[in-house]
């Protein structure tokens, strides 16, 4: 997961600055989204393995959840991002995005450190059991 | 068509430890005297309680469900898992994942169109191509590290497989 923050941070904050200094185009193109996108691909390869094998019976409705939450944001954002780039520029936004990146990142420390406790109270109290009698 | 797909009830329960009291009519017949009673075991075999097709029926190229199961409830299924900690924490995690990438291909053509980069059309589609190579690499590579990761430490732990996932996380932490 460390490996997906540095990846993707930097990228980030790379893409936004390059693009500032309109640098040629190999630098942004190439370098800064080809480790946009191996951050992203190990980042959610770690979390939904994750997912599966702490929820294993529940592990379909789990992704579909996740699937759906994702579309609605990404949906959501179609509408605004283009007046957002145009408005605050390529490197302020981009860094703002890369700072959110790291925001996220920084849940998962709590995740780390009560991970075990969150999932046993899963399962102590049965909030999912309704899922699973249901049939 | 005719059909064959039916709910059996009683095909698959082989609990043996219900006994039958069984009396064939020839038994009784030919063992009068002695009366041998049979205790057997047997698979409680009920009959089909759907009522039978009549021949018109039967020609009809549909014919119906035979799963009983609600829509309606499979369709709320998956909302009820949100409760759970850790689908939310990897709900938001997935979500700031992809959803950065939906931005930066919507982003693209506004940025790149617009001097000094000046990219025709065409360009600017070919930018997508690094992504798609950068995808291909951490998607062989992200498969092979957190597997190789957890053996690694179930190994130095004698076998015992746990939940080394966030480990896994902390680990890239030793390799970066």
């Amino acid at each position: 997961m460390v490996t997906y923050l540095v990846f993707t941070a930097t990228g980030f904050f790379a893409w936004g600055q390059s693009l500032y200094q309109e640098q040629p185009w190999p630098v942004p193109v190439i370098v800064c989204m080809g480790m946009i996108n191996l951050g992203v691909q190990l980042g959610t390869s770690a979390v939904v393995t994750y997912v599966c094998d702490s929820h294993r019976e529940q592990s379909a409705e789990a992704f579909a959840i996740m699937n759906f939450i994702k579309n609605m944001f990404a949906f959501g954002l179609t509408f605004y991002v283009n007046d957002w780039i145009a408005g605050q520029g390529v490197r302020d936004c981009f860094f703002v995005i890369g700072g959110i990146t790291i925001g996220c990142f920084l849940t998962t420390i709590p995740m780390y450190i009560f991970g075990k406790r969150a999932r046993s109270w899963v399962f102590r109290y049965k909030v999912l059991d309704r899922v699973l009698k249901v049939q | 068509m005719p059909e064959s797909a039916y709910h059996r009830k009683g095909a698959l329960n082989i609990d043996t430890s219900d006994k039958q009291i069984a009396m064939d009519e020839l038994d009784k017949k030919s063992f009068e005297k002695s009366s041998v009673q049979e205790v057997e075991a047997r698979p409680t075999s009920t009959t089909s309680t759907e009522p039978r097709l009549s021949w018109k029926q039967e020609l009809l190229p549909w014919s119906g469900y035979f799963d009983h199961v609600s829509f309606w409830r499979t369709l709320l299924r998956p909302f009820v898992v949100i409760a759970s900690p850790v689908v939310l924490w990897a709900t938001l995690l997935f979500t700031t994942c992809i959803s950065w990438l939906v931005l930066i291909s919507i982003t693209l053509s506004q940025i790149f169109s617009a001097p000094p980069y000046n990219f025709s059309v065409s360009a600017v589609g070919a930018t997508n191509v690094s992504s798609f190579v950068a995808s291909v690499i951490g998607t062989l590579a992200a498969g092979p590290l957190v597997d190789g990761v957890v053996k690694l430490m179930s190994k130095r732990n004698r076998g015992v497989f746990g939940e080394y996932c966030l480990r896994v996380f902390a680990a890239h932490a030793d390799r970066t």
